[in-house]
């Protein structure tokens, strides 16, 4: 009983930092149409950037983590300015690869600059917890408490500020939304600022448990892509439930199969859902 | 107030408007006929900055406007209500007409009273303010549209084909709104197929014809006319 809610626990964990990539890259699905390969490896990014600043410049945990939330936001918005922008009214299939030409551009730029290493950012809330027999570090929660903050955040912001709301309006209809005075190019690079800051505060979450290195953005962009699937493209809660039913599959498992299956475990479920629902949990209807 | 002056706008290599020349003034109702594919939404599309024209110039209030994007034509004061209504339909309606005054978003006190007025303008939406736009029925749809439309307090609004798929109560009820809209002082641009009833409502009329104007007068004086009745209205003879 108590393992079963050790690995609920663990799940819940890793659903919180895929649900925090996910949902960005469903947000920029929203208005591109097209997925953001490279949003994986903006988690990369943001997690480097907050391990160099605990490292490099000694400083404090969460100042390291806003700092990189704030140089992702750059990074996303010059992302959209460089790379999708100039793309906009071009066929997917060449969105698509600029995207995938994004990725293999930060991989390779981060093994140049900074190794092949794994590196772990400092933990510092690595205090057991013991909770109704069930052993937990500190920092398992303050990922579950720290993805659920952001979440409430991002709900607020999205459904309840006019800036917000544009973001969704420009997903939901994007001749609409020119016709209500909304710039295009605003929202795409509000949207690609939201959706790095996110993956930013995923890396710097996931960083003192899992580990830093180049190809941690391959790993998480292909569990982020079977999220979004499996909720339905572009949808908010299809993202945020998905992120948790791959996180606990996972977790339960490689605790009851084998973890070699772990992986298997998250595709079978999702081949699953598609056969049941082949356009995802939450389908948007036609748009 | 608004005026195109041989304009071309072309899908690739088919020219769909051809040296279009319009003129609407203010406080004027003025509607464009024409038959499926004749381009009148291509023309408010231009018009409204969604397409580019390839000759010739869009000009409001003395300004020109072919070169803004969409968003800047809003602010000056063009609003559009799309055909096939263009909603955000898994938001609320009242979410939708806020979003429409999203031009002139620090304007609380504009907006509160905008908001009464598109209320009063169509009660039903009041009713359905919590409701998914596509939750609506068409003729909602379709007054939630304009009534988005009119949020932004245009000086001008461009209604594309409003009373396509309504039934005919609906429809009625969709032109009394846009009559009193314009003895309120807005200038109405208005693509229709519904000759009768347009003609009946308007001041001045065109009639576009695959790409071109081909005809352009007073609306009792369009009404009157054969070639029109023909095409438009389907009395013949």
């Amino acid at each position: 009983m108590n393992l079963l809610i050790q690995q609920t626990v663990n799940g819940l964990t890793l659903g919180s930092i895929y649900c925090l990539v996910a949902l960005g890259l469903t947000l920029i699905y929203g208005i591109m149409e097209v997925p953001n390969f490279a949003h994986g490896h903006l988690y990369m990014v943001g997690g480097y950037v907050t391990f160099f600043m605990m490292t490099l410049y000694g400083l404090n945990y969460w100042v390291s983590a806003i700092i990189s939330g704030i140089v992702l936001a750059v990074l996303g918005v010059l992302l959209e300015r460089l790379v999708f922008n100039p793309m906009r009214n071009s066929p997917s299939s060449n969105k698509f690869i600029a995207a995938v030409g994004a990725m293999m551009f930060l991989e390779a730029s981060a093994r140049v600059l900074w190794g092949s290493d794994f590196r772990s950012i400092p933990a510092i809330y690595d205090n057991v917890v013991v909770m109704g027999g069930v052993r937990l570090t500190e920092q398992r929660l303050i990922i579950i408490a720290g993805a659920v903050i952001l979440m409430v955040a991002l709900y607020v912001f999205i459904k309840h500020t006019m800036i917000g709301s544009t973001i969704e309006a420009m997903a939901q209809n994007r001749d609409g939304a020119s016709l209500v005075g909304i710039d295009v190019n605003r929202v795409a690079m509000l949207t690609f600022a939201v959706a790095s800051i996110l993956a930013s505060a995923a890396a710097s979450l996931a960083g003192p448990i899992f580990l830093v290195y180049p190809g941690m953005g391959s790993l998480i962009i292909m569990k982020a892509f079977v999220i979004i699937v499996i909720g339905g493209m572009g949808s908010i809660p299809g993202a945020v439930l998905g992120s948790f039913i791959l996180g606990l599959t996972e977790s339960l498992g490689a605790t009851y199969l084998s973890s070699n299956y772990k992986d298997v475990v998250a595709f079978a479920i999702l081949v699953l859902i598609l056969s049941i629902k082949p356009s995802g949990l939450f389908a948007k209807g036609a748009r | 107030m608004l005026k195109l002056s041989g304009i071309n706008v072309a899908y690739g290599s088919y020219l769909a408007l051809q040296d279009v020349n319009i003129e609407v003034n203010k406080g004027e109702f003025v509607v464009l006929l024409g038959a499926n594919g004749a381009g009148k939404s291509t023309l408010f599309r231009t018009i409204s900055g969604l397409l580019k024209v390839i000759s010739g110039s869009v000009e409001f209030k003395g300004q020109k406007t072919n070169q803004l994007p969409s968003f800047k034509v809003v602010e000056l004061g063009i609003s559009q209500c799309l055909e096939g209504r263009a909603l955000f339909s898994h938001m609320p309606v009242k979410q939708n007409l806020l979003l429409g005054a999203y031009v002139r978003r620090h304007d609380k006190e504009g907006i509160k009273k905008s908001l009464a007025m598109v209320y009063e303008l169509f009660p039903t939406l009041k009713d359905k303010e919590n409701a998914l736009a596509g939750s609506l029925s068409g003729g909602q749809q379709q007054m939630a549209a304009i009534g988005r439309a009119l949020m932004s307090d245009p000086e001008l609004i461009l209604l594309d084909e409003p009373s396509i798929g309504l039934a005919p109560i609906v429809v009625q009820q969709v032109f009394d709104a846009m009559k009193i809209v314009n003895e309120a002082g807005k200038t109405v641009l208005l693509a229709e197929q519904n000759a009768h009833l347009a003609l009946k409502v308007s001041h001045r009329g065109y009639v576009l014809e695959n790409g071109r104007i081909v005809m352009e007068g007073r609306s009792d004086m369009l009404a009157g006319n054969e070639d029109v009745k023909k095409a438009y209205i389907g009395v013949s003879d």
